[in-house]
């Protein structure tokens, strides 16, 4: 287990070193820079003094190794815009968007997996249908309209909840105000994300329960939820939590959307800000927190998936 | 006399095509229906702005109302269907197009080419692929032909995966070996003999990838980073919408619909064939 662990950690600095390289050129790929939208009343020279101050005038695979080894080091570089620095402003808004975006990922799972085991143990029958027609769909729900109805519902029509932001501005900040401004993104986000695990979570329980372990659990006349929750539920899990490890980053990339719905000061926001404006090193520092997230996320599902079920782990074996 | 023989194994005999399917399917062709004839409905001067007529709830005149510009909502979602209709065909042709010729050679040559595909796949599946579409998106989202083409080369990376796995079960079936052994080019064996017997799976592959495509126009649109106004695509009806959510709800209720029908027919259709593909899955 523990080889298998360390192999798999070590394939993945390599993959980190190419998703940055090709990041870095798709950045710098594009027509424009920093400078676009400076305004006319700055001297060409200043401006070409500038770039030279911040380093833009090396060509670009010394740029990109100059950002290496600073990252390598710690320092994810300062803002062409603000000036601050990339690791400050990531560490200021992470909170925000970990809160709203890991709450409604873990009610979601929970309410989701609860969900995919009802309808799999009742398959055909009424409560499998309506699992399945709603999932089907809160599936095809785009979250940033769901969220602009039910600001248009809640916070607009019935103005029960605020429209966004993650507290009443200019009051001083208490539990009861905070959590009213969490209540309606989490919801909106908690149900758009139940369909993805219940519907994995049903096919992969109807999968396993025909599987010859757990028929061979069933002749040995064990009790109907000892054979599902010690043996058919625990490998019926691998491919939600492989879905867990891809969708923690999408998750996190797609902030962007929830976080301008809600108004919400997160990551997304600042990448967003950063996109419009060609802030190169924001930009690479975000890009760097999400791939590290990306294959880590996989990393760590592998691993779970390795304890779950021991098939995994002795396939390298033979 | 012999007896008839059952020219179809008895599993597929007699069954009907998943209602999903049905369904999912006429949908799809009455949203396209409305998005090809838009034109004809919205007659002369269509999409004009009406000052005298902003932010009109829905009534006999304008079923869907009238948003900020006094323009007509109903008119303005249908030729928006037209845009986003269009974004997702040609991405989802851009995205067949890399997916299946890659996933076809990964399949069928396996070895040091299917490690190469394959890995490079993983690796563009590892990118925090919504940041790197925001950044394309901001670049070349404005225009229609670099939208479709961005969004096409973000999407692929499903369609290789089930194609490669398509083609490396039918490899070694008997009448692809025959075609080797006739002495057909691998090119003739790839394209007249796996291709036609893969269709199903990259059919799924295709609704999917076009269900994704519509989403993702729509959030680009939605953050600016799309085609931008007055293009009436259901996104960047949505960005408008937004800032009136106080005054004119309904102008954000419809192009969101929309857009859910749309996804949820293309869904219904890749549900549909795979329920066919693997009946185990079946709800029913």
């Amino acid at each position: 287990m523990t080889r298998y662990a360390l192999q798999r950690l070590a394939a993945s600095v390599p993959l980190l070193l190419v998703i940055s390289i090709l990041c870095f050129g798709l950045l710098h790929l594009a027509p424009g820079g920093p400078f676009d939208r400076i305004g006319p009343n700055v001297h060409p020279e200043d401006v070409e003094r500038l770039r030279r101050m911040m380093g833009l005038d090396d060509p670009l695979p010394v740029q990109y190794l100059k950002w290496l080894g600073r990252t390598l080091r710690g320092d994810l570089g300062t803002s062409l815009v603000t000036g601050e620095r990339v690791d400050t402003m990531i560490r200021a808004r992470l909170p925000a968007t970990v809160e709203l975006l890991g709450t409604s990922l873990v009610l979601s799972l929970v309410a989701g997996v609860a969900l995919g085991v009802i309808a799999a143990l009742h398959r055909g029958r009424l409560v499998d249908r309506v699992v399945g027609a709603t999932s089907v769909l809160a599936q095809s729900v785009p979250v940033f309209w769901l969220g602009v109805v039910a600001i248009a519902v809640f916070a607009a029509r019935l103005g029960w909840l605020p429209t966004g932001g993650r507290g009443t501005p200019g009051e001083k900040f208490s539990p009861g105000d905070y959590l009213l401004h969490l209540l309606l993104p989490v919801l909106v986000l908690t149900f758009v994300q139940i369909p993805q695990w219940s519907r994995t979570m049903r096919a992969s329980l109807l999968d396993v329960l025909g599987d010859e372990h757990v028929r061979a659990a069933r002749a040995r006349g064990l009790s109907e939820a000892r054979i599902i929750l010690r043996h058919a539920l625990p490998p019926a899990l691998v491919p939600v939590i492989t879905l867990l490890g891809l969708q923690v980053p999408v998750v996190f990339t797609g902030a962007a959307i929830t976080e301008t719905v809600f108004a919400w000061p997160g990551i997304g926001r600042l990448f967003y800000e950063g996109a419009l404006r060609f802030d190169y090193w924001r930009l690479m520092g975000l890009l760097l927190v999400a791939s590290v997230l990306v294959v880590g996320g996989n990393l760590a599902a592998d691993l779970t998936n390795a304890r779950l079920d021991p098939r995994i782990r002795f396939q390298g074996k033979q | 006399m012999m007896p008839a023989v059952e020219s179809r194994p008895p599993h597929v005999a007699g069954r009907r095509a998943p209602a999903g399917l049905v369904w999912g399917l006429g949908l799809l062709g009455v949203l396209v229906a409305i998005s090809v004839f838009a034109p004809l409905f919205a007659g002369a001067g269509r999409d004009a702005v009406h000052l005298e007529i902003r932010r009109l709830g829905p009534s006999w005149q304008h079923w869907f109302g009238t948003d900020d510009l006094g323009r007509d909502t109903l008119l303005r979602v249908l030729l928006g269907g037209r845009v986003s209709l269009a974004v997702a065909l040609l991405s989802t042709l851009v995205s067949l197009l890399i997916g299946t010729s890659l996933g076809l050679v990964a399949g069928y040559r396996g070895g040091r080419v299917d490690a190469l595909v394959s890995h490079s796949t993983d690796v563009v599946l590892s990118m925090p692929m919504f940041f790197v579409l925001l950044v394309l998106g901001s670049y070349w989202g404005a225009g229609f032909a670099t939208l479709c083409l961005v969004i096409g080369l973000t999407n692929w990376m499903p369609v290789a995966r089930l194609v490669r796995a398509a083609t490396q079960s039918l490899r070694d079936r008997a009448f692809v070996e025959a075609g080797r052994a006739l002495g057909y080019t691998t090119r003739r064996i790839l394209l007249r003999h796996v291709l036609p017997n893969a269709a199903a799976p990259i059919l799924v592959a295709a609704a999917l990838a076009a269900s994704q495509a519509i989403l993702i126009e729509a959030a680009l649109g939605f953050l600016g980073m799309g085609l931008r106004p007055p293009t009436a695509s259901w996104g960047v009806m949505l960005r408008d919408a937004q800032e009136h959510v106080f005054d004119a709800p309904w102008v954000a209720l419809f192009p969101g619909g929309m857009l859910c029908l749309t996804t949820l027919a293309l869904q219904a259709v890749a549900d549909g064939i795979r329920d066919r593909l693997d009946p185990r899955l079946r709800h029913a």
